[in-house]
């Protein structure tokens, strides 16, 4: 390709790569976060109206049990503050400092925690009687923070990854911005569907 | 995946630095398999798309013959297919309606065409993410795999309209089609992540990679509405996924999302389908109307009339595009409130749509025409789908509709806007730019009785159907001999009318195949710029070689549309022309 | 009102439908409201970056 470049005709080569206005990699995925949001406004909005909908007394099904809004405020937490912790290591990644790796573990594993937590709760209500088909309440709860939780994994494998190519000094910063934009996402989603579908 | 070890390996990595879809420079060979099937090159993606999305209107065409010819002449035994069972008549139409837009209009129109043309018009060497870009093609193959395989499971293919609308679409009992159902939404949920994909891809291509000096009022029109096109898809499929979702936990796992006798409610359904659904109808529209942008303005040889307007319309059309989807559900038992606001967005709409249409005539308007084949369907173009547009006023007045509603005349209405979109504009496209895309001319003698012999055949098919619509004649009927309200004299003719028209507008794509394909191999050689036009894939060799700019990437210096200008001799003045 | 001649119309107990017009419009209103969000974060980056220095970043091309 270089060969081909006729110097005559453009004195300076073109750049190979050229300026990005926005990174790439970010641009691309916040494309991909509106669609995800799309998606989960479509699912909210959706049990909004049943449970609008929902003959009185019926919402929760008698003999269902509540949501645990109190144990999941705790999880919610962790998860805010996990996303706060990545934004910390951000600004230590940028200014290449070395302990930058360990934030982003801790974002990790506290991200790693919401979800562990969750499926506490789950097998917890799912003993209780709340399954899938057992009520409308339960299929929406298991397909909205089901969902959530998807990608909540989906989020942590990329994370992960970034965090051991961080460690190992190989991060290309595309990967870790695009991946973090993803994980904002999965956190600030969180607060919306919890304060829609647990109350 | 690793980056270095794929001889594909293009040499132009836009991403350095920027991780994941960066790769290796070299120039390896390529063997057939690797060149044709597992390449990263955006105009090889652009062709598996269009041969695919070809592919697939073979489908979705002889579905429709079956079951026309059954409508016409029922029970009678279909050339070529045999009886058409009333469960074999709701799978073909199934079949045609979701095979045309979801694998025919938007893969050709969206995909092909912006995977070709996307890197070429804006002067760069490939797509931003071209792996992810080979990854949305494979998706999308799989998807065309699923649908095909629905078609031969116990059941048979999915009976239950396009819409897919329940009761009929989430209950097996109704639809009787316990695996045809399901896998129906799964090939039609995998297509959307096909496109997410692309759509990514080419926001952030025209974002980041515009060749030097391109400034984004320097884009070519169909580069703007592809891109338009993608972020409107992008941003209204999340609903219907979601639905998509919910309907297949209905099939499937027996929830009742939307199952009134569970708590659910069925509307629901339409509700997230139709958010999808109309912007959808957008999604096609636009780069159907970029492309006749480009046609007209090379083939009078006038500067596009309003450049700037035009990008605003589309972006206008795009967000109102989000308010009138309950269009489709004024008698669905929506509240009436809310029938009253879509009635007045949807009225609002067809205005930035007829804005375009008038800056294109304006654009006609005193230049020195040729009338190419492609021009001929450009202009083909904005004469029917005018025709689609108006009609959708009639049904987007709410109180008209409650009688129009399901009946022929909302076939003949969207007939009128998506034919001329998925192929009227599309054969525009492919004749356009089959110079550049084969190095070689396409037969204009030959492209002409084509473009007639779709042309006619299309206005005997729908003039029947608005005729048999207004007349009260119900869509969704497999037997008319049934109904003797639907056999008053002439309705019958009329159907038959329909029927054989396009009959032979099917016989005459014929011409187009062998003229495509002969032309491919074996028609005359073109030079670079046959038809001197300005914007940059013409400045590329013909056919573009991997890489596209052999003599290094150009430098933009003026808007596309620069025909005709007075202090020239040339008639056209090349984008990336320094004076 | 002439939708209400229709017989189907106004279908439903009330506080669904109440609803069904709210969620329409917050669902209508947010893909534009993040599209407007990423066109001005575009806009307001590129004003950035025309104003600062050209850093060229060719990829450690050979020049
Ligand atoms: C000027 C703008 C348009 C208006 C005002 C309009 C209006 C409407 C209305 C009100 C309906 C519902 C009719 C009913 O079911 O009773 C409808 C149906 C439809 N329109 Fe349009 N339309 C317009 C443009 C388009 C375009 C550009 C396309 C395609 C690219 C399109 C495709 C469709 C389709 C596919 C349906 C029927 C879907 C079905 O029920 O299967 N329309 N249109
Ligand atoms: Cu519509």
């Amino acid at each position: 390709m270089d060969a081909t470049l006729d110097p005559a005709r453009s004195p300076a080569p073109t750049p190979r790569t050229r300026r990005q206005v926005v990174p790439s990699a970010v641009l691309g995925t916040l494309f991909f976060v509106v669609a995800e949001v799309m998606l989960f406004s479509g699912m909210i909005s959706a049990f909004t109206i049943s449970k609008a909908g929902a003959l009185p007394g019926m919402w929760p099904m008698p003999g269902q049990p509540r949501l645990p809004a109190e144990a999941t405020a705790l999880n919610t937490v962790l998860l805010l503050l996990s996303g706060v912790v990545l934004f910390v290591s951000q600004r230590l990644f940028q200014k290449k400092s070395p302990v930058a790796h360990w934030v982003t573990l801790a974002a990790w594993a506290l991200g790693a925690s919401f979800v562990a937590l969750q499926g506490v709760e789950w097998t917890a209500l799912l003993a209780s009687g709340l399954t899938l088909t057992s009520s409308p309440l339960g299929s929406f709860f298991y397909l909205i923070v089901g969902g959530h939780a998807l990608h909540a994994v989906g989020a942590l494998l990329a994370l992960g990854w970034a965090w051991l190519q961080m460690a190992r000094g190989k991060l290309s910063p595309g990967f870790f911005f695009g991946t973090q934009t993803f994980w904002y996402f999965v956190v600030l989603m969180w607060p919306v569907i919890y304060a829609r579908v647990y109350f | 995946m690793s980056s270095t070890a794929t001889p594909e390996a293009s040499g132009h990595s836009h991403d350095d630095g920027h991780g994941h879809d960066g790769h290796a420079h070299g120039h390896a060979e390529q063997n057939f398999f690797l060149k044709y099937f597992w390449s990263t090159d955006h105009k090889i993606i652009g062709f598996q798309y269009l041969f695919t999305g070809m592919f697939m209107a073979l489908i979705g065409g002889f579905a429709v013959y079956a079951f026309r010819m059954q409508i016409a002449f029922p029970g009678m035994s279909v050339p070529g297919y045999g009886r058409v069972t009333a469960t074999d008549y709701n799978a073909l139409v199934t079949t045609h309606g979701s095979v045309m837009i979801f694998w025919v209009a938007m893969p050709v129109l969206i995909a092909a065409l912006g995977n070709y043309l996307i890197p070429l018009m804006i002067g760069a060497d490939d797509m931003v993410f071209p792996r992810l870009n080979r990854l949305s093609y494979q998706l999308f193959l799989l998807s065309i795999v699923v649908l095909i395989a629905s078609f031969f499971v116990q059941g048979g293919a999915f009976g239950g309209a396009w819409t897919s609308y329940p009761p009929l679409s989430a209950k097996p009992e109704y639809n009787l089609t316990p695996l045809g159902a399901p896998m129906w939404l799964v090939a039609v949920a995998l297509e959307f992540a096909a496109f997410l994909l692309g759509g990514i891809n080419f926001v952030t291509t025209l974002m980041n990679s515009r060749a030097p000096g391109m400034k984004m009022f320097d884009v070519p029109i169909v580069i703007w509405m592809i891109v338009i096109a993608s972020i409107l898809f992008m941003a209204s499929v999340g609903p219907l996924v979601a639905g998509a979702i919910m309907l297949l936990f209905d099939q499937t796992v027996g929830t009742g999302f939307f199952d009134p006798k569970k708590g659910g409610d069925p509307v629901l359904w339409q509700h997230l389908f139709w958010f999808f659904g109309h912007p959808e109808v957008y999604v096609v529209l636009l780069p159907a109307m970029g492309i006749v942008a480009e046609v007209i303005t090379t083939f009078s040889r006038k500067k596009l009339f309003a450049y700037k307007t035009v990008i605003y319309t589309a972006v206008g059309t795009g967000a109102l595009s989000f308010f009138v989807w309950a269009h489709h559900q004024f008698i669905a038992g929506i509240d009436p409130r809310m029938a009253n606001i879509f009635s007045v967005t949807t009225l609002l709409i067809s205005i930035p749509v007829a804005e375009m249409v008038f800056v294109y005539i304006a654009t006609l308007f005193g230049g020195s025409i040729r009338l190419t084949t492609p021009m001929l369907w450009a202009l083909a173009f904005i004469g029917e789908f005018l025709l689609g547009g108006v009609t959708g006023i009639f049904l987007g007045s709410s109180g008209a509709d409650i009688y129009f509603h399901d009946t022929y005349f909302v076939i003949a209405h969207f007939h009128y806007t998506f034919f001329p979109i998925a192929f009227i504009a599309v054969f525009a496209a492919v004749t356009y730019w089959f110079p550049k895309m084969f190095g070689k001319y396409m037969n204009e003698a030959w492209g002409k009785v084509h473009f007639w012999g779709t042309i006619i055949p299309f206005n005997f098919i729908f003039i029947p159907l608005f005729l048999l619509g207004a007349r009260g004649d119900h869509r969704r009927i497999y037997d008319y001999t049934h109904f003797p309200d639907l056999m008053k004299p002439g309705m019958q003719d009329l159907r038959v009318l329909a029927t054989l028209s396009l009959v032979v507008l099917l016989a005459f794509q014929v011409v187009f195949l062998v003229n495509y394909f002969y032309s491919a191999f074996k028609g005359p050689k073109a030079e670079a710029n046959p038809w001197k036009a300005n914007t940059l894939e013409w400045q590329a060799p013909s056919p573009p070689p991997h890489g596209n700019f052999p003599e290094g990437l150009p430098t933009v210096y003026r808007g596309p549309y620069e025909y005709s200008h007075p202090d020239r001799q040339d008639d056209h003045w090349p984008q990336n022309s320094p004076s | 009102m002439l939708t209400l001649a229709c017989a189907v119309c106004g279908g439903g107990p009330d506080p669904a439908r109440g609803s069904y017009i709210v969620m329409s419009i917050i669902i209508s209103l947010l893909p534009l409201a993040m599209l407007g969000g990423i066109l001005a974060w575009v806009i307001i980056s590129a004003r950035a970056a025309e104003a600062a220095p050209q850093k060229t970043d060719d990829g450690g091309l050979p020049s």
